[in-house]
């Protein structure tokens, strides 16, 4: 997002909306610091600025992907373009526009997949496996990939499996590594969320590998721990993450089991 | 998404904030009609967030009690859409109102909370308000830029709460509650007991 000075009258009503606090009052002008600026257009939708100062630039790859993880309503798809060694430029509409023609399905979309949420249907979890997410950046300090690569390095070495269709890990370089592109290290986006099942029994050794990750990096994340309710109203990942020294929210989400056809969770496992 | 998972608070101010939110599994074929049952169903029971998404396979309603709940949860059984349906909140109440309405917990998601550099976030009672948007959208500066117009009489509670929505695009930011802690909020910082140096508003590099 730029600030066209032309019209700005330093009225200072954008500058509280920014969740990355990337605009700035100076002597003459209102600024946007581009290197703090996750392109979220949190500033631009408020409507706070009366004369339209606010200017959504075209952006280009890698800077895409600022707004493709920091807005909702962006979606994932300039990776596609960079993987064909396309030059990625113009609005999105246009690279929506061009990614139709090709025929290119966008498969992926969002921060992350629908991991528990049609649990019911899809049977992705199963009594004896978990589910992990590491929500980088979150809650509103945003992260560089340079960090998330970090913990994602972190983790690969204990055979955790990313999560394919999820966005972060089309960008990984080597998933067996936890690598990530080179090329956008540097970028700064609000949120990215690294994905992943794994065996209940690897729970706490992965947590507390977390742990120590933690603390080598330059930002925040918040973790999330999923797993069934067995029979019997059990929830084993509760005991997991004590091991670990972790205790675990009061409050969350619930999957009510509502979905159709359910999955059978504690049948053989589907091939 | 995970973006409703970290809602901070203690018991008393989450018991009454619940977000429901539905997906569809794999009836791909009857989504339009389905969605749409489900978003009227959700709508007859008093939702506090604004009615601002329409279309799109992802709907989220926020209640406030957890009656409304349970209400909405038997008339989402009855009606048997076969759309997955997700309940934020307190895990007890939750799995209380799963029974009351006739089903059972599937599956949980746990927050482990927030790890890391955390001098880098703001106060847990900011948090309180920023974390009701998951993908942080709304910011810290926002929240007390509209507690001071509050506290300078030039808004209203209930107008600086709705305020606070708008940066929400997933629409799961619970206005309601956001004006309970909007007063508990001014009548800290009036007293002393929170200080606005405590607060670690984000500032520009």
């Amino acid at each position: 997002m730029i600030i066209d000075e032309t019209k700005c009258t330093s009225c200072l009503e954008c500058i509280p909306y920014c969740p990355m606090a990337a605009i700035k009052e100076s002597d003459t002008a209102v600024t946007i610091d581009l290197d703090e600026c996750v392109e979220c257009g949190v500033c631009f939708r408020a409507g706070a600025c009366e004369v339209e100062a606010l200017v959504p630039q075209e952006l280009t790859w890698p800077r895409t992907l600022r707004a493709e993880f920091s807005d909702p309503s962006a979606p994932y798809m300039s990776p596609v373009f960079a993987r064909r060694g396309q030059l990625v430029t113009g609005t999105e509409m246009d690279r929506r526009a061009l990614l139709s023609r090709t025929g290119v399905d966008v498969v992926i979309s969002g921060r992350g997949t629908l991991e528990m949420k049609t649990n019911d249907v899809s049977g992705r979890y199963r009594p004896g496996r978990a589910g992990i997410a590491v929500e980088m950046g979150r809650p509103g300090v945003g992260t560089h990939f340079r960090d998330v690569q970090k913990v994602a390095r972190g983790l690969a070495p204990l055979g955790v499996n990313f999560e394919e269709r999820n966005p972060l890990t089309d960008l990984m370089a080597d998933k067996s590594t936890g690598t990530l592109r080179e090329d956008i290290l540097d970028e700064k986006v609000l949120s990215c969320i690294i994905e992943f099942d794994l065996a209940l029994d690897m729970v706490t050794p992965v947590l507390e590998r977390l742990k120590q990750v933690a603390q080598e990096i330059d930002t925040v994340f918040a973790v999330d721990l999923i797993s069934v309710v067995e029979k019997d109203g059990s929830i084993p990942t509760i005991e997991a993450a004590r091991r670990a020294g972790v205790a675990v929210s009061i409050n969350g989400k619930t999957n009510v089991g509502l979905g159709r056809p359910l999955a059978d969770i504690f049948g053989a496992e589907p091939r | 998404m995970t973006h409703s998972n970290h809602r901070r608070g203690n018991r008393d101010n989450l018991a009454h904030d619940y977000v429901v939110l539905s997906l569809p599994g794999r009836r791909f074929d009857d989504l339009p009609g389905t969605v749409e049952q489900f978003k009227s169903i959700c709508r007859q029971h008093g939702p506090v967030n604004p009615d601002r998404l329409s279309g799109g396979a992802l709907s989220h309603f926020v209640y406030d009690s957890r009656e409304k709940v349970i209400e909405v949860l038997k008339d989402l059984i009855a009606a048997d859409l076969g759309l997955s349906v997700v309940v934020s909140g307190l895990f007890d109440e939750v799995k209380e109102c799963c029974h009351a309405a006739g089903t059972s917990p599937h599956t949980v998601n746990h927050s482990l909370g927030f790890w890391g550099k955390q001098d880098k976030l703001p106060h847990q009672r900011m948090l309180e308000f920023t974390t009701m948007c998951g993908h942080g959208q709304v910011s810290p500066n926002l929240v007390y830029h509209l507690a001071k117009k509050v506290q300078g009489k030039a808004m209203s509670a209930s107008d600086a709460a709705l305020e606070m929505t708008r940066p929400c695009l997933c629409n799961i930011f619970n206005p309601v509650r956001a004006e309970e802690l909007l007063y508990r909020f001014l009548a800290d910082l009036g007293s002393g007991a929170l200080s606005e140096a405590a607060l670690r508003l984000p500032a520009p590099k």
